[in-house]
């Protein structure tokens, strides 16, 4: 098809004014599973399918076959990278086994700071969803987004350090998830950030032993509420929201 | 003294507004397309894109479709650019949407591209070999309760989707804060 045809969809993904930010080159590459567990999937999407061992070389399908969608999440990712301060590739891959999207460290595209996929069936599920479901990929998105912020400045490794579950690594993405709704809140006050809370509010699990644990639904919505006030009432810039972030998921989980 | 000095000085601002015009130089929306246009053929035939006239998520395709060398093989055999002609324009959200026909050496080529207001890059790619105009897309239907452009916002959204109004929704009644 490539040979008679070039197609492509878009977003301005590309930020070159960074802020001093250290990416955390020489950690190894985790796959946190946004990374939604089965069992996040099953509560999302109502779904009893398998989960596959995520390895982060998925192929990465440009398109969602829709330009008009891929256009306007396009820009919707480009917010989000603006306001998350990353810069992912960001494709599409088939989750034939089970709906999903994962954030990994592996640059797949040379000059990202990690790889953001988003699996088809998830996002068809996804836009199914009775209420704003383009606000709802928005903010696994920026969940996504928001673990590549954490592989960047290495919080990752800080967060899950002599914990027993994922849930803070989490939680915290779900912070960012927030913050940016409440930064787009402020800049759109038609957004419906609460459509964001409510599905990282319905992915949360009871696992709480579970390695793969990403905490509780009330947890869940805590944490996007509380990411959402940093960003929306307090207005506070990135930085310091990041620092917020990590103090608030430490302290009470 | 003075007037040497002053014509000296302005020689020096008008070399450096027309260097910085040179090097800053972008795909803008307001700059003729039938250059952009020719300009991008030529990147792309000869694996010079500019990164700084595209998007990244374009730029990655662009990426992956010419396996990191930024050439399309066809593109480059239909040789130089002779002519472009704009055949129509279409005003969409994030920018306008170009229709356009580029004569070759050795053929024709059909465009699409679609240049951002708000990245003022080029954001949106789409060719094919042969002489058939593309169709632009049609203007976004303003849908009521979904105000355009919205990032985040999906044009089509599927027909089951109601949006809600704010502190009716499930999600407001359980986040009330957020709405």
């Amino acid at each position: 098809m490539l040979t008679r045809r070039c197609c492509i969809a878009s977003c301005g993904l590309l930020l070159f004014d960074l802020v001093g930010v250290k990416a955390a080159g020489s950690r190894h590459n985790p796959i946190y599973g946004c990374s939604l567990t089965t069992s996040e999937a099953n509560n999302i999407l109502g779904d009893k399918q398998g989960a596959r061992s995520i390895t982060g070389d998925e192929p990465m399908i440009p398109n969602s076959g829709d330009k008009d969608f891929d256009s306007a999440l396009a820009q919707t990712l480009a917010r989000i990278s603006d306001c998350l301060n990353v810069t992912p590739s960001f494709a599409y891959y088939d989750d034939y086994d089970g709906p999903n999207a994962f954030a990994s460290k592996k640059k797949r595209v040379a000059g990202t700071d990690g790889t953001v996929l988003f699996g088809q069936r998830f996002l068809k599920k996804l836009m199914t969803s009775p209420e704003a479901p383009d606000a709802a990929v928005a903010g696994v998105c920026a969940h996504e987004f928001g673990h590549i912020l954490q592989y960047k400045l290495g919080l990752d490794n800080d967060l899950s350090e002599g914990q027993p579950t994922v849930k803070r690594v989490e939680l915290n993405a779900d912070f960012f998830a927030g913050y940016f709704a409440g930064v787009r809140k402020r800049e759109s006050p038609k957004f419906n950030a609460a459509v964001i809370a409510l599905t990282q509010f319905n992915s949360g699990d009871d696992m709480l032993k579970n390695p793969g644990h990403h905490g509780t639904p009330e947890e869940r919505g805590k944490a996007i509420v509380k990411g959402y006030q940093t960003g929306y009432d307090d207005r506070k810039p990135l930085l310091d929201a990041i620092k917020i972030g990590v103090e608030y998921v430490a302290a009470n989980f | 003294m003075i007037l040497k000095g002053s014509i000296r000085f302005l020689i020096a601002a008008v070399l450096i507004c027309l260097l910085l015009a040179t090097t800053t130089r972008t795909a803008s929306a307001q700059a003729d397309p039938r250059q952009i246009l020719a300009a991008v053929i030529q990147q792309l035939q000869t694996g010079t894109p500019n990164p700084t006239w595209y998007g990244g998520q374009l730029w990655q395709t662009i990426a992956i479709q010419t396996n990191n060398s930024g050439v399309y093989v066809q593109l480059a055999q239909l040789g130089m650019v002779t002519n472009v002609v704009v055949n129509g324009q279409t005003q969409l959200p994030a920018g306008p949407v170009y229709s356009m026909v580029a004569q070759h050496q050795g053929g024709v080529s059909t465009w699409l591209l679609g240049i951002s207001l708000y990245t003022n890059r080029i954001e949106y790619a789409n060719f094919n070999i042969g002489a058939v105009p593309q169709q632009l897309p049609p203007p976004p239907v303003q849908l009521p309760q979904t105000p355009a452009p919205t990032p985040g916002s999906a044009p089509n959204p599927p027909t089951n989707s109601r949006p809600a109004a704010s502190g009716t929704s499930e999600a407001c009644r359980k986040f009330p804060n957020l709405c």
